[in-house]
């Protein structure tokens, strides 16, 4: 169960004065069973990257494989289904309540299911489960999505695609415009959605998150792979070889500049694991 | 999604032509001109004069006429369906009928005038908006407008709303994309069954589409009058227009066009 990235670029506008290359180049493999974030620069690539995951973006050339079945260059006429691919990688854009359309939330979480020809008879147990998932009860079923507020309309978007159970979940900055408040439910919701089996993709230019979550990290720079590894790789490499606009976490910088003066310092970005640590350490050597 | 990139009808493209320099309020008033003298074009040799002009004009403006042709394309549908209508239905003595067709000399000869006149129409049209960017055209119309405020005519408005339109175009089509994609992925089907059903299939774009572009209305006008936008009196411009012996030179030359029109009818008879 993975999705496989070969060789993947895009071009936007091809052929044409705005001819743009957003993706050169990228290979990957991505495990239901890992998180994986996407880092990199505003225009890097990462969202263009993010949509070629199910489908939404096609390639220009290489090939996207989702659990075996591949996502090709557009030829002229080929009518090719990828709904089922889209069932199983669901794609939350950035600030997905604007994608809101229904009078009520029980319509806007059936519209996903209703697409994919769940019966009727079932959508409203999923919409409960969406629901509650995403810290809502069902109180807010018969409610307007439009008179809710900007968190808890976000959460709406976000239970209207978990209401397919996807195996995959790709998020596009979905912090973005939240409060720390927001921001901390936000992710305590992936790392649960994360635990009950379901492969994560965050796509991010907050590095705290990325650091503190992932198993694989891919740096995009400019459309190419820059970096591909586990977190404390990851950091280790952009400490030695910053990428332009991506700034590690000050207390992971913290951790890597003592580990160059030969403290033993984990690779955290907590400020109290990091001073523990050291107080161990303290205790160990006196 | 394909069609969101082409949109060659109406675009400005820049460059520092004789043309592009031009005074706005001297491209509309010398477009207003040119279509005068294509309206009263009749004869064969008056189409061969006004397409020597587009061509000038499009070498002047440094690009060419190729390149116009392509705009054509959007209004293609409209030029033959009007050709249509006039080579069938022209009153005249009839040259073939089959039932209520029918074609005559006359309907003939209509019919390839008005095509000629419609294209020639669409690209010189299309010239003063690829010379033209769109900020400069909706000043230039205000102003030539602004004699009309006496009647009542709302020339600031009208123009601030145009230059707004324009200015959300693309914005919008950006925004269009987007929730396309959204709703895509939230397995959307927009192109499969009958023309019922993928018109209701939009309605899941057009929804958040329309709360998007209130939104921004709602934004624009507070951020306009935060910058204390009052309306149009009183207010200056950041570029005033300067008008040029070229300008003239432009606007006696398409003067001259039509008197010359009219004189080579008169000689040739």
């Amino acid at each position: 169960m993975s999705i496989v990235v070969e060789n993947l670029s895009h071009i936007y506008h091809e052929n044409t004065a705005l001819q743009t290359a957003a993706l050169e180049g990228v290979s990957l493999s991505i495990e239901r069973a890992r998180w994986t974030s996407f880092i990199g620069h505003t225009g890097s690539g990462k969202s263009t990257l993010a949509q070629h995951l199910n489908a939404i973006l096609r390639p220009t050339s290489g090939s996207v494989t989702v659990d075996g079945t591949a996502v090709l260059p557009e030829k002229k006429r080929d009518k090719m289904d990828f709904r089922e691919i889209r069932r199983k990688v669901g794609l939350i854009f950035q600030y997905p309540e604007q994608q809101l359309f229904e009078e009520t939330v029980r319509d806007e979480l059936a519209f996903a299911p209703r697409n994919w020809g769940v019966p009727e008879s079932r959508i409203g147990e999923l919409a409960s489960k969406a629901l509650r998932a995403v810290e809502l009860d069902d109180s807010y079923l018969e409610r307007n999505p439009f008179a809710l507020s900007g968190g808890e309309k976000r959460r709406v978007a976000i239970a209207s695609v978990l209401t397919c159970a996807p195996d995959y979940l790709v998020l596009d900055e979905p912090t973005a415009g939240l409060d720390e408040r927001g921001r901390e439910a936000l992710l305590k919701l992936l790392d649960r959605v994360h635990r009950e089996g379901t492969g994560i993709v965050l796509v991010t230019h907050d590095l705290e998150i990325a650091f503190s979550r992932s198993d694989r990290i891919l740096v995009l720079d400019r459309g190419r792979c820059a970096g591909l590894g586990t977190s404390d790789e990851i950091a280790a490499q952009l400490y030695r070889q910053p990428v332009s606009g991506l700034v590690l976490p000050e207390v992971m910088l913290t951790a890597l500049k003592l580990r160059e003066r030969g403290l033993r310092a984990p690779l955290t970005c907590d400020a109290e694991k990091l001073a523990q640590a050291l107080i161990r350490e303290r205790r160990r050597s006196r | 999604m394909r069609f969101l990139e082409n949109m060659s009808f109406g675009q400005y493209v820049p460059a520092h032509s004789w043309v592009h320099r031009l005074d706005p309020r001297a491209k509309v008033g010398a477009l207003a001109l040119l279509l005068t003298g294509i309206f009263m074009a009749g004869r064969p040799y008056d189409w061969i004069l006004w397409a020597a002009v587009l061509w000038l004009c499009a070498a002047l403006a440094q690009t060419n006429v190729a390149f116009l042709l392509r705009s054509i394309r959007t209004v293609l549908f409209l030029i033959v369906f009007t050709a249509l209508l006039n080579l069938f239905f022209a009153s005249g003595e009839p040259l073939w009928q089959w039932g209520i067709f029918r074609v005559s000399r006359e309907g003939i000869e209509l019919a390839w005038t008005m095509a000629l006149r419609l294209t020639l129409l669409v690209l010189f049209a299309n010239l003063l908006t690829l010379t033209t960017s769109p900020m400069a055209l909706s000043d230039g119309l205000e102003s030539l407008f602004l004699p009309f405020k006496r009647f009542g005519f709302p020339a600031h408005e009208l123009a601030m709303m145009m230059t707004i339109a324009l200015r959300f175009i693309p914005t919008l089509l950006g925004e269009t994309d987007r929730i396309l994609k959204a709703q895509l992925a939230r397995g959307a089907d927009l192109d499969r069954g009958s023309i019922v059903r993928r018109m209701k299939a939009f309605i899941p774009v057009l929804v958040p589409l329309f709360v998007i572009v209130f939104q921004r209305a709602d934004d624009l006008a507070v951020a306009m009058e935060a910058r204390c936008y009052r309306g149009g009196e009183g207010r200056t411009r950041m570029k005033p227009f300067c008008w040029r012996t070229a300008d003239t030179a432009a606007l006696a030359f398409c003067a001259l066009l039509i008197v010359g029109q009219k004189l080579l009818n008169w000689v040739i008879g």
